[in-house]
């Protein structure tokens, strides 16, 4: 792809002839878009729909609403510049698409947002260190707030330590399920990257995607791991589920494929999901 | 321009490939003050690669809706091509309003502070709410009242009608925080209201105002609106306010054709918008 640099000295930025098409057209009805997907930080696909079509509505009603993702490649073809895309990934609990603005350079902690002091920054660098390292994804609460001592910065109670833990969630860089925190998807589109450089030893892969894994199920034989919408695919046909690895008979409960049409139906609401989360002993 | 200010500056022991992702470590950075280095000569590939830079700068630091100061820009993005900053801020700016539809405004020229500001009529509440939203509503009922009352409040008065929202000062809210610290010392930052001690009052009595960003963000027709609608009044019910709201209307409307065509000409000057194709990257279609 061509970057920001080399269209400024003069080469044509006319993308034509090169595998990616036209160059981007960005109108206000992108605009528009791309604002409030800044705004929500990150959007389910459905939301995401809904907010295109409210775009068209408002700049340019009599025209046809544009497949998401070319309208997407077309607001990122135009970002390119400064190094930022938006990004659809699924999250990891359920296989939910979703979307946000991320660099495209590595992000670090520190580059996160600056919403966040030195010692909430470094709080939440603790706490994805515990997450990466768990076993299941998730960390304590406890375990959290008791590395409160050792962090930078301004000092910090255990008491600020857990509204701090909750403006993550707010901000959607963290879940909390039941006491534990876990990667909120945002946070895994967006550090993904960063994670995998500066922790090549602790991550863990998933056997299929082999994309980022903080959450998902283990073969207890060779210990490969699987993303849980990976397994729901994997496994989608399967009479009896067996790991790809070792072929040893896969243990665990296999989830359903996430179906949008099912979710739409269901009325989409989060409380009437199941989720499924595992454990491993 | 500042050029005799003495910034200190880092300099990077090696020359950086990449125009983003690189992490500044002090260890690698020797101190040398802007003042003596020589300029650089102007490069247009490298002004807007800073000016690129600077746009994602603006975008991170204004999620905390404080206002940003030159001296961090120069200090975090524009480094040595300081000379250039006019430049480089109007590139950054002209970026903004053509991908973002963002207003880069300087609202006070003595300090230097920014904010960034949409140019488009909201499209709040189209996928229910974000975590701002309840501060944002918070902010919206004092704002009315601080102009239905003569564009000043006195504390009392405040706290009068927000103990009528079941908000006290001194406790705790589930989404406001302590409301006392979010009212008097975060928005205060935010630029969203002034807070200010009444002359020669003892013991010591405070008055709230409109702060510089309630003014580009909102407008007074607006807020008469809102708080036409709670009373369910016709905003022509109160004259006095809506002659004033008219007037800043007509006012802020002139100002805002001054400040685009002085943009255009500053633009029109540094060659950027009139040919995309080489500077960004970009067509840019002006819709019909």
């Amino acid at each position: 792809a061509t970057s920001g640099v080399f269209s400024a000295v003069g080469a044509p930025s006319n993308m034509q002839g090169s595998s990616s098409g036209r160059a981007g057209v960005m109108t206000d009805v992108h605009r528009r878009f791309l604002q409030l997907l800044m705004t929500h930080g990150v959007l389910e696909e459905w939301e995401v729909r809904r907010l295109q079509n409210h775009c068209y509505k408002v700049h340019d009603c009599n025209a046809t609403v544009d497949k998401l993702e070319d309208f997407i490649n077309n607001i990122n073809s135009v970002l390119e510049s400064l190094y930022i895309e938006i990004k659809k990934g699924i999250t990891e609990d359920d296989g939910r698409p979703i979307y946000a603005l991320v660099n495209l350079a590595t992000t670090s902690v520190s580059k996160m947002a600056t919403d966040f002091a030195e010692s909430e920054l470094d709080l939440f660098r603790k706490a994805l260190e515990l997450i990466i390292d768990s076993e299941t994804g998730f960390a304590s609460s406890t375990n959290i707030l008791n590395l409160v001592d050792q962090l930078k910065g301004k000092k910090m109670r255990k008491k600020e330590a857990e509204q701090v833990l909750q403006k993550f969630v707010q901000s959607k860089w963290l879940i909390e399920k039941e006491g534990e925190f876990t990667l909120h998807g945002r946070a895994i589109l967006e550090m993904e990257q960063f994670i995998r450089e500066t922790y090549p030893d602790t991550v863990k892969i998933c056997n299929i995607c082999h994309s980022l894994l903080i959450q998902g199920q283990s073969c207890e034989t060779c210990g490969i791991r699987m993303h849980l919408p990976c397994v729901a695919k994997y496994f989608q046909s399967a009479s009896e589920p067996r790991c790809p690895h070792c072929n040893d008979y896969w243990p665990h409960e296999i989830p359903e494929v996430f179906n949008p049409e099912k979710e739409r139906e269901a009325g989409g609401s989060k409380s009437s999901r199941k989720s499924l989360r595992t454990r491993q002993h | 321009m500042d050029r005799r200010n003495d910034y200190g500056y880092r300099v990077p022991t090696f020359q950086s490939k990449h125009p983003n992702g690189e992490e500044r470590t002090g260890s690698n950075y020797r101190r040398i003050p802007w003042g003596r280095r020589p300029p650089p000569p102007r490069d247009v590939a490298i002004l807007q690669e800073r000016a690129n830079k600077l746009v994602k700068y603006l975008l991170v630091k204004d999620q905390t809706k404080i206002p940003i100061k030159r001296s961090d820009m120069l200090k975090d993005v524009i480094q040595e091509y300081d000379e250039y900053f006019p430049e480089i801020i109007e590139r950054a700016s002209y970026a903004l309003e053509k991908m973002f539809r963002v207003n880069l405004k300087e609202i006070d020229k003595q300090s230097s502070l920014y904010i960034l500001i949409s140019t488009q009529e909201s499209s709040a509440g189209i996928l229910g709410t974000t975590k701002d939203t309840p501060k944002l509503g918070l902010l919206m009922v004092i704002l009315s009242v601080i102009f239905m009352n003569g564009n000043k409040a006195s504390e009392a008065v405040i706290w009068e009608v927000l103990r009528k929202l079941g908000l006290r000062p001194g406790v705790r809210h589930s989404l406001f925080g302590e409301v006392r610290k979010l009212i008097t010392d975060e928005f205060v930052k935010q630029k969203y209201l002034e807070y200010k001690r009444v002359p020669n009052s003892r013991p010591p009595e405070y008055e709230f105002f409109w702060g510089l960003r309630s003014y580009h963000e909102t407008s007074k027709m607006k807020v008469l609106k809102f708080a036409c609608k709670v009373q369910k009044k016709d905003p022509k019910d109160w004259a006095a306010q809506y002659r004033e709201a008219v007037e800043m209307e007509v006012q802020a409307a002139a100002v805002a054709v001054a400040e685009a065509e002085a943009r255009a000409e500053a633009r029109a000057q540094m060659g950027i918008g009139e040919e995309p194709r080489y500077s960004f990257g970009i067509f840019v279609h002006t819709a019909a």
